[in-house]
């Protein structure tokens, strides 16, 4: 008797509960840390002109709303660019800066830039103390033509070597360029 | 055929007889003083002879005209016993062809003859069965299938309880210890229907190891090692029948499983490593007119994900596919990111009153409780967050179950059962979207008829089930309910006929309806491992399904041959399809997949030859087919599992009396899965394989137990090969060649 009464004991006390209440449903996330918007912003090396911003943004984060259409790159051909990327959170309000979350992981992450038909030379300035980041760098174009460029955000947490082939993509955003 | 033969007056008795697993065949008749007499068709494994007079009786099992198995039993006046039949001697010593090859019970796997498989998933082991084959996302996720249904089509039971987890779609297995059961049972037809409405691709049925009743304690303990991934599963089951406390019986059973990062023959996948346990619990008390039955069991597993099959976006998906090229690792136990972890609970009660000798009322409760946690590749980019340690998917599943049901034996060929049952759901997720909160509530009447009498045997099951399903969002700051109820007639009729002693014929015919699952109506976001971007469909309706099941088997003398066949038309076959436009995110760009509705025809065939040589070796050869097509377009949907074509051969190296020795040659040949629709998947279906496997086992027989020990290797040639249902296949080989060790203990205590 002993033994069925210990059994019934644990029958009935041993269960684990959901403490999540059912009508009142966790926040919808797409991703659990978001990444909503892609700023590009350029200013002349000259020193003449204001900066411009070139930006990607999809507010609601994959699916939902489209995103935004994506900005133009407008250059002046023969020109010396310099460039920061900034990262955001604009799903909520205030905006998030995610920019500072990569450098603090700088030694994880990599931009890599692809200009495709356009005549645009790109190197990175900016560096983890041992291999490159991305989030600065500087621009260099040819002659008048049009283009794409790739921006890739690479995570390479632990496989870091300098070039882009190791890790996922974080971040991938393919800009219209006009050099002019 | 099972005779009993008693004496005396206060016939009050119940007898319930184990029968010797997997044979059946010949109709049984109990003979009495009262020369009752019943008999049995459709292959149950046991078999209760009410209103059985007080005094000695012996049971006896006859097979090919001779007693192979027999037990003495005493009943008292309104006892109710157990007994086991021993199994028939010719499981240690050569069949007497001349007896022939028995007709087979086709649709139950049974854990003793399974020893080998004992440290696999269960949708692995259930592969024996004709029509089975398992859909598997990583080495140790695989969810079984029945002529390619699967999922919320193929409803699992673990005794009297239905398990829901299959509500979160496909990349998890069932979340269940197949060693919780001593038999896994296909039901179809009238019998599947009783059990479920909506089980469209039918029913398994688990079911824990009956009490016997002459037995005090009995222990079995199993072991297991396997080489590739150096896995150890340690197993124990201890069952107890106090002497004091009669009608009693207890039962504790538990497994240990880990293993390291698994291998292929090019090497070894990062963070295969997984580790799994499970505990169950059960107690059994019937006095009188009453019988209890409580279990209460808990499993869980962390099972980390393969490293390389977890990509950014499509760009990366792709790399990984054309590079080909494994993330170099070494061997390790440690479980990394990504990996999920699985926890579950279930509860049930059996309670059951005899009203009288014939008609008896049944109160089934259960509680079940899941929890799945999802850790990403990738730790949060800000510090504070990733100290916390959060999965980014985090779900919960609590069901509450109950039944009552009212069972009359109202002659000796006539049975009667009428059951309504209330099942209510709540399912809440925290982290990254996936499915959301949700409640759902069942509502279900049944009537269900058996009757048998000579060579035939009919079952009917009409059942009505209501669903009435709510779900909760957030939108824009506040929180919205979406409403749906389904009522879901069915219907089903079973018919057995053994025309002779050396056939049978079985047809199962049913309707049902399925709804929609929750995955498949509000499933919105990234899938990670497939790079996929999938969506639900909120307009969905639910599923009609018409079966015509069939089966099969002749015997003559040493050649037995079985057939099952299956044609299936869905109305509103639900399936997820590619979209001609990707989505565009910040992550680049993702293939969207949706899922849709469509009328769908389905096939299946498994045609299996069996030939007993005279020296006790034997061969099988059996042939598997699955056909679907979605009648709108044409177009066959994904995952439809390959042809498949098996060979064993067992041959016995060692007989005496008391051991028995043989090996088992295993071949399976997988064809190319031809029939794929264009732009249906990411990666053009995998060539054939021919795998070969092999197997020593043994057993030896001491007193009434019998020590069963052997080893065997799978992939023996180390072939590279990868199967078109599994989904690993993106990125890697199947499993290299893996040698198992095994040896089973039992320890069996009589009552004096």
């Amino acid at each position: 008797m002993l033994i069925s009464t210990l059994a019934l004991a644990i029958f009935l006390t041993a269960c684990k509960k959901d403490e999540n209440e059912v009508a009142t449903p966790a926040i919808e996330q797409n991703e659990e840390e978001l990444i909503t918007s892609l700023e590009v912003h350029l200013y002349r090396l000259d020193g003449t002109g204001d900066t411009a911003v070139f930006a990607f943004r999809d507010i609601d984060g994959p699916g939902g709303a489209d995103p935004q259409p994506i900005d133009t790159i407008h250059l002046a051909n023969e020109t010396g660019y310099g460039c920061f990327l900034k990262l955001w959170n604009e799903s909520v309000n205030p905006a998030e800066d995610k920019t500072i979350e990569i450098l603090n992981e700088s030694d994880e992450h990599l931009f890599c830039f692809s200009p495709n038909s356009a005549d645009l030379s790109i190197v990175r300035t900016d560096s983890d103390g041992i291999f490159e980041i991305g989030l600065q760098s500087a621009w260099t174009t040819g002659a008048a033509s049009q283009g794409e460029l790739a921006i890739v955000l690479k995570h390479q947490p632990g496989i870091k070597n300098g070039s882009c082939d190791p890790g996922e993509t974080d971040i991938e955003v393919s800009f219209p360029v006009h050099i002019e | 055929m099972v005779n009993v033969f008693a004496a005396a007056a206060q016939c009050a008795g119940v007898v319930r007889v184990l029968l010797p697993e997997t044979i059946i065949g010949d109709s049984l008749t109990l003979h009495s003083t009262q020369t009752h007499m019943q008999q049995r068709f459709g292959g149950e494994s046991s078999f209760t002879f009410y209103a059985i007079c007080p005094g000695e009786s012996v049971i006896a099992l006859w097979h090919g005209g001779a007693i192979v198995s027999r037990q003495n039993i005493a009943i008292h006046a309104n006892d109710t016993i157990t007994v086991a039949l021993p199994l028939p001697n010719y499981t240690l010593q050569p069949i007497d062809i001349r007896t022939g090859l028995p007709i087979l019970k086709r649709n139950a796997v049974y854990v003793r003859e399974n020893i080998a498989l004992l440290a696999q998933p269960l949708a692995i082991q259930l592969e024996r069965l004709p029509g089975m084959s398992s859909l598997q996302t990583g080495s140790r996720i695989a969810k079984p299938a029945y002529f390619g249904f699967s999922g919320q089509r193929l409803i699992l039971f673990k005794n009297n309880l239905r398990l829901e987890g299959q509500q979160w779609g496909m990349d998890h297995g069932p979340e269940i210890n197949p060693l919780y059961a001593s038999r896994m049972e296909l039901v179809h037809g009238a019998d599947a229907i009783a059990l479920a409405g909506d089980g469209v691709g039918g029913v398994i049925r688990l079911l824990p190891p009956d009490a016997i009743d002459s037995l005090i304690w009995a222990i079995h303990v199993r072991q297991s090692y396997r080489t590739n991934g150096h896995q150890f599963l340690n197993a124990i089951d201890i069952q107890h029948q106090p002497q004091r406390i009669k009608g009693l019986a207890l039962r504790l059973s538990g497994s240990d499983s880990r293993a390291g990062n698994l291998g292929t023959p090019t090497g070894l996948l990062a963070n295969t490593a997984f580790t799994e346990f499970a505990w169950d619990g059960g107690m059994r008390f019937e006095r009188g007119r009453w019988m209890l039955h409580l279990e209460h069991g808990i499993y869980g597993t962390t099972i980390g994900i393969f490293t390389g099959s977890h990509s950014g976006n499509l760009t990366d998906l792709q790399n990984r596919i054309h590079n080909n090229v494994l993330p170099l690792t070494s061997f390790t136990r440690r479980i990394g990111r990504p990996n999920q972890t699985i926890y579950h609970e279930a509860s049930q009660v059996n309670a059951t009153y005899r009203v009288s000798p014939r008609s008896f009322i049944q109160w089934i409760a259960g509680r079940q409780y899941d929890e799945r946690k999802e850790y990403d590749a990738h730790i949060p980019l800000n510090d504070s967050l990733a100290a916390l340690n959060k999965p980014a998917l985090h779900l919960h599943l609590t069901d509450y179950q109950g039944q009552l049901s009212w069972n009359t034996q109202w002659t000796d060929v006539l049975k009667t059962v009428l059951s309504i049952g209330v099942h209510h759901q709540i399912n809440t997720f925290n982290g990254r979207f996936y499915v959301p909160n949700y409640t759902r509530h069942y509502r279900h009447g049944a009537w269900q008829m058996h009757w048998r009498k000579n060579k035939h045997a009919i079952a009917l099951c009409t059942r009505i089930d209501h669903l009435n399903q709510v779900v909760y969002r957030n939108a824009n700051g506040s929180v919205v309910q979406l409403q749906k109820q389904y009522l879901q007639p069915s219907i089903g009729l079973s018919w057995t006929h053994d025309p002779t002693k050396n056939q049978r014929i079985q047809l199962h015919l049913t309707s049902s309806n399925r709804p929609p699952t929750i995955n498949e109506m509000y499933s919105n976001g990234l899938h990670h491992g497939l790079a996929v971007y999938e969506l639900g469909n909120e307009n969905l309706q639910q599923e009609f399904a018409h079966r015509l099941l069939s089966e099969y088997q002749i015997t003559h003398g040493s050649l037995r041959f079985s057939a099952t066949g299956m044609l299936q038309y869905i109305q509103g076959y639900i399936y997820s399809a590619p979209q001609n436009t990707p989505i565009l995110t910040i992550r680049g760009a993702f293939p969207v997949t949706k899922v849709n509705q469509s009328n769908a025809r389905l096939a299946g065939l498994h045609t299996q030859l069996d030939y007993l040589l005279r020296n006790s070796a034997s061969i099988s050869v059996s042939h598997q087919s699955v056909r679907t097509v979605l009648t709108d377009d044409g177009s066959t949907p994904a995952f439809t599992p390959s042809d498949q074509y098996r060979m064993i051969i067992r041959y016995p190296i060692f007989t005496t009396s008391s051991i028995h020795v043989f090996m088992e040659w295993n071949t399976l040949y997988t064809t190319k899965q031809w029939r794929v629709s264009q732009a249906t998947d990411i990666l053009p279906p995998p060539q054939a394989a021919l795998v070969h496997g092999v197997r020593i086992h043994g057993e030896r027989r001491h007193r009434q137990s019998t020590i069963e020990f052997g080893c065997g290797a799978e992939n023996l040639f180390n072939t590279s090969y990868r199967l078109y249902t599994d989904r690993m296949r993106y990125y890697h080989d199947a499993l290299s060649r893996n040698i198992q060790f095994y040896l089973h203990i039992p320890l069996n205590f009589y009552k004096k």
